[in-house]
C-alpha cells in the first residue's frame, strides 16, 4: 500500500496534472469565451444564445409579422377570411391578391446588438379536403405564388432546384441581413390557376319528373389551398460550414460575402 | 507494465476529453427560424334547378342556386309554333345561338329574373295541357378575372361556349 501511495504521489500523479492541466486549459477556453460574450463591453451580447428573424407578409400595402416558433405557426393570408369568425378564407380561382412574403434581420434593437444573418425561406402549397388531409392526387402547382410574371423575385433571391419539387421550394437569400433589414419580396402575388375548372366530369342523370339533370362535378371544388411559409437564419461567422451542417445542403455557399447555389 | 498501462491511458483519456470539449464549442452555429401557414377554400359550380309557374296558357320560368357555388346561367325555350317568342325581366339578353343568357351572377341561394312563354291562337280542339313548352338550362361556374370581379366571359368559355349578343 506504502509503495502504491510512493508511485502515485510522482509519477501518476505528475502524469494526472498534466491530464487535468491540459483539460483545465480547454475549460478555461470555452469559460473564457463564455466570459468574453459576457463582459462589460459586449454585455448584450449575452442574448447571442438566439439570433432573431421574422417571417412577413404584406398586403395592401402594410407588413406584419406572421411567422411563429410553436407548433402551429403563425397565420397566412388571414385577410381572405370574410366574417371575423371564420376559421379559414375563400379565394377567387383567377384573381390575382396581393401576397408579399419577406424576413427582417430582427436584431440590432435596444436589447439586442446587431448581428447579421444569411437566410432561406422554405415555401409548401398543398391540397387538403375540409378536414385538413392532404390531397397528394392534386396538382399543387396551380397554386401560384409569383413576383409579377416571373416565378419570384430573382434579384435577390435563388432558388434551389436541387431542394425544390412542386409542392416545396428553397430559396435563398443571396446578401447579408443586417439587424433591423428587411428583404426585398420574394413573392408579391399569389393566384389560384383557373385551368382548376378544366378538370371536370359530366354525369348525365335519367328523365324524374319530365326532368333530365346533367351534372358537372369539378375535380377541386370545395378543398382548400394550404399554404405554409418558414423563413430560416445562420449567423455569418463560419458560414460555409454552417450551411452544411445546420441546413444540410452541398451546393449552397458563400463566397466574398455572396451566397449562391450551384 | 500494468501501472505503465494505466498512465498511457490516463493520457489519452484527458487529451480526448479535451478534444470532446473542444469540438462541442466548435460545432455549436446560431440560427432561427419562424413560421406560418394559411388556407383558403372555395366552391365551383352550383345546384341550378328551374321553378316554372303556369297559368293559362302562359308559363313562367326563373333559375335558382341552391348550391354553394357561384355560377352564370342560360336558359333555351322550346314549344309549339303557336308560342310567342318569350319575353324576360330585365337581367336576361338572348345570343344568337337562342340561349337566354342571365347577365349577372347568380350566387348561392340566390334567384334569377323571370322569363315568359306564351302561346296564342292554339284552336280550341287542342287540350293545353298536353302541349309542351320544354325550357333548357345550364349553369357554368364563375371565373374571376385578376382584379377579382366575375368574368362572364370567361366562365362560359370554360364550359367550351361563346356568347355572341346582336
Amino acid at each position: 500500500m506504502n509503495s502504491n501511495k510512493k508511485h502515485l504521489s510522482k509519477r501518476t500523479l505528475a502524469l494526472i496534472a498534466v491530464a487535468v492541466l491540459l483539460f483545465a486549459s480547454g475549460g478555461f477556453m470555452g469559460t473564457r469565451s463564455a466570459l468574453t460574450i459576457k463582459s462589460d463591453n459586449l454585455d448584450s451580447h449575452f442574448e447571442l444564445d438566439h439570433i432573431f428573424v421574422q417571417l412577413l407578409e404584406g398586403h395592401d400595402g402594410t407588413y406584419e409579422r406572421v411567422g411563429k416558433q410553436d407548433e402551429a405557426g403563425g397565420e397566412l393570408i388571414a385577410y381572405m377570411k370574410e366574417e371575423p369568425g371564420d376559421k379559414i378564407g375563400k379565394i377567387k380561382p383567377g384573381t390575382i391578391y396581393d401576397e408579399h412574403i419577406a424576413a427582417k434581420n430582427e436584431t440590432g434593437t435596444e436589447d439586442v446588438s446587431p448581428v447579421d444573418q444569411y437566410l432561406r425561406i422554405i415555401v409548401k402549397k398543398d391540397w387538403v379536403d375540409k378536414n385538413g388531409k392532404k390531397d397528394n392526387t392534386l396538382d399543387p402547382s396551380l397554386i401560384k405564388l409569383s413576383y409579377g410574371n416571373s416565378e419570384y423575385n430573382q434579384g435577390p433571391w435563388q432558388k434551389n432546384s436541387k431542394e425544390s419539387t412542386t409542392e416545396r421550394e428553397t430559396y435563398y437569400y443571396t446578401s447579408v441581413l443586417k439587424g433591423q433589414e428587411q428583404t426585398p419580396d420574394l413573392f408579391d402575388q399569389l393566384q389560384l390557376d383557373p385551368e382548376i375548372l378544366k378538370d371536370m366530369s359530366v354525369t348525365e342523370g335519367d328523365w324524374v319528373n319530365g326532368k333530365k339533370t346533367y351534372t358537372y362535378t369539378y375535380a377541386y371544388s370545395g378543398l382548400r389551398i394550404c399554404i405554409e411559409a418558414e423563413v430560416q437564419a445562420l449567423q455569418t461567422h463560419s458560414i460555409n460550414r454552417a450551411i452544411k451542417s445546420v441546413w444540410g445542403v452541398q451546393n449552397v455557399s458563400v463566397s466574398n460575402g455572396v451566397l449562391s447555389v450551384q | 507494465m500494468k501501472k505503465f498501462k494505466n498512465k498511457k491511458v490516463l493520457t489519452i483519456a484527458a487529451i480526448l476529453l479535451v478534444l470532446v470539449a473542444s469540438a462541442g464549442l466548435a460545432g455549436a452555429f446560431f440560427s432561427d427560424y419562424e413560421h406560418a401557414i394559411g388556407q383558403a377554400t372555395f366552391t365551383l359550380g352550383g345546384d341550378t334547378t328551374i321553378e316554372e309557374q303556369v297559368q293559362g296558357e302562359e308559363k313562367t320560368i326563373s333559375i335558382k342556386n341552391r348550391g354553394e357555388g357561384d355560377v352564370f346561367v342560360r336558359v333555351s325555350v322550346y314549344g309549339p309554333d303557336e308560342m310567342k317568342t318569350p319575353t324576360a325581366e330585365p337581367g336576361w339578353r338572348q345570343a344568337t345561338d337562342g340561349f337566354w343568357y342571365y347577365q349577372d351572377v347568380l350566387p348561392a341561394d340566390g334567384s334569377t329574373s323571370t322569363i315568359k312563354a306564351t302561346v296564342d291562337g292554339i284552336p280550341v280542339s287542342i287540350d293545353l295541357s298536353e302541349l309542351d313548352i320544354i325550357v333548357v338550362h345550364e349553369s357554368v361556374p364563375v371565373v374571376y378575372n385578376t382584379d377579382g370581379e366575375a368574368d362572364f366571359a370567361a366562365s362560359w368559355a370554360g364550359a367550351g361556349i361563346q356568347p355572341v349578343f346582336e
